[in-house]
């Protein structure tokens, strides 16, 4: 066989280990940025204590949030953990119903408009006027964090899912429908690949909102979690504890955000 | 009997209640093995008719025949394979991977390795590349190693190499030519370039638009293989003004057929 004239150069493309380098370099320089980040919050947070000379009964410093945590860890980790699970299940049933929604109102227009406008309006309802409904359907434990999640979180993710589902070019369309596929076949092959940087920025949104839900679920039905330790401790006007819960939340927030950007800047690339 | 062909072919659109005529009476055969170019000005309905042809979109009257058989049929037994203008590539598989897709979507083994055919276009140590990894002109080539995936008898490309620069597009049709040789295809080749449609084809189909009509045919009898040398030539000019001529002068003919013969 001839070769051809112009043949290109396949050595010019970047090699495994330099592709692996440069995510490296990038990882630290992230953790870097995020590590200044809590220093400077600290920081500020300390010294306003200190400046305003704010009574512990009313706020306590960095110091004194460090003792009350690793006094209660056992406790706060506990609850957490509760209120992970909830969220995990929450929005491993959100992604299952989001992404079963998604493909059949993308492939099936009249199933689109008869369930569309119910699932919207399902969506408009407040979480909050409904969670009185949700826990006695569910009961005051983790029914009914589950439940506010999965109504929290499917709707980003469908929606997503379903942006996604379109993106797919009429020409890609077109190359399937020549090479005879069937519509399964451009499901798998084509529409899920596309939409998979979609879905994950789906999932973004819906994980910051399920923790925020799944504790604020918690403050209302008084399941076991770190929400209802947050209000509890409140209530008991103990501080420190309260200072550690509302910290160890913020810092599982910042990580479960941190876990699904990475998973949607992978996946966009 | 691999050819194609298209019998007094009209295509109307419906677009927001109203009828647009995209195609009428289109009438056109491409003998097999031959390579056929289709020529016109935008929206004369070049790249419906390979569409139809492909079965994207079936006729509104006439009767299409690939291979003596309805282009469903031809589709569906893989005797089709389409270049778009855009070399809609995967861009989470490999050059290995996009090209072996159609294979995968027949469930069939196919006669010629994927390997084979990378090395066919030209992109030997390309095979475990992304498609962002590559320059446009490497792209398309591997979407034409994705139409030969199945050994399609009809090979339909859609103004192929319209985004690449002149010199790339020029190199790729020298290619295009040594492919489609060795593949043993019949093929039709929609473009708006006039040098183009002369070099690569045996025979150039020009078409007006509104609604897309065929105005004439110029038969290139042009030795093969051909060259760049060619386009220096008197009869590469001739022919390339008899198809200006059908292109500028159709306005004033009408759709009066008319026919070349250089």
């Amino acid at each position: 066989m001839s070769r051809p004239v112009d043949t290109p150069d396949w050595r010019a493309l970047p090699t495994r280990g330099q592709e692996a380098e440069r995510r490296l370099a990038a990882t630290w320089a992230f953790l870097l940025r995020v590590g200044f980040g809590v220093a400077l919050v600290v920081l500020l947070w300390g010294a306003a204590i200190e400046v305003f000379e704010v009574p512990p009964f009313v706020a306590p410093g960095p110091l004194a949030t460090w003792q009350a945590f690793r006094e209660h860890s056992g406790q706060l980790f506990a609850a957490l953990g509760f209120t992970l699970t909830g969220v995990g299940i929450g929005l491993s049933l959100a992604i299952a119903i989001a992404l079963s929604l998604g493909v059949v109102f993308t492939l099936s227009a009249p199933a689109s408009r008869a369930f569309m406008p119910l699932v919207i309006g399902l969506r408009t309802v407040p979480v909050l006027a409904v969670a009185p409904l949700l826990i006695m359907i569910f009961g005051r434990g983790q029914g009914t964090t589950i439940a506010t999640v999965v109504i929290v979180g499917f709707f980003p993710i469908m929606v997503n899912a379903m942006r996604g589902f379109r993106s797919v070019s009429p020409t890609v369309q077109e190359l399937f429908h020549v090479a005879g596929a069937q519509w399964w076949q451009l499901l798998l092959k084509a529409r899920i690949p596309f939409a998979l940087p979609f879905i994950f920025t789906g999932l973004r949104v819906a994980t910051t909102s399920a923790l925020l839900s799944a504790m604020l679920a918690e403050w209302l039905s008084g399941a076991p979690g770190i929400g209802r330790l947050i209000y509890d401790a409140l209530g008991y006007r103990d501080m420190g504890l309260m200072f550690a819960a509302v910290a160890l939340s913020m810092g599982t927030a910042f990580v479960l955000f941190g876990i699904a950007t990475a998973a949607e800047r992978r996946l966009s690339r | 009997m691999t050819g194609i062909d298209i019998r007094n072919v009209t295509k109307r659109f419906d677009l927001d209640g109203r009828s647009l005529t995209a195609l009428e009476g289109i009438d056109l055969s491409v003998p097999e093995g031959s390579f056929a170019a289709l020529i016109g000005p935008s929206g004369c309905g070049k790249s419906t008719l390979l569409r139809l042809i492909a079965d994207v979109f079936a006729p509104s009257e006439g009767a299409i025949a690939v291979g003596g058989r309805p282009p469903r049929e031809a589709r569906l037994s893989h005797e089709i394979g389409f270049v778009f203008q855009a070399a809609t590539l995967l861009p989470w598989r490999t050059v290995r991977e996009n090209v072996a897709l159609p294979a995968e979507i027949a469930g069939v083994t196919p006669r010629r390795s994927a390997e084979a055919l990378i090395d066919l276009v030209g992109l030997h140590g390309f095979e475990n590349a992304k498609p962002a990894q590559l320059s446009g002109g490497m792209q398309q080539r591997v979407a034409i190693a994705r139409a030969l995936m199945l050994e399609p008898k009809v090979l339909l490309m859609d103004e192929p190499f319209g985004a690449l620069d002149e010199i790339t597009r020029q190199r790729m049709n020298v290619e295009l030519l040594r492919i489609w040789r060795e593949s043993g295809t019949t093929a039709v080749l929609v473009t708006h370039t006039i040098s183009e449609a002369v070099f690569m084809a045996d025979r150039v189909h020009v078409l007006s638009a509104n609604p897309g009509r065929v105005t004439g045919v110029v038969d290139v009898d042009l030795p093969r293989p051909r060259d760049f040398g060619l386009m220096k030539t008197s009869r590469f000019n001739a022919l390339e003004n008899a198809v200006r001529q059908l292109l500028f002068d159709e306005e004033e003919n009408g759709a009066a057929k008319a026919r070349a013969h250089g």
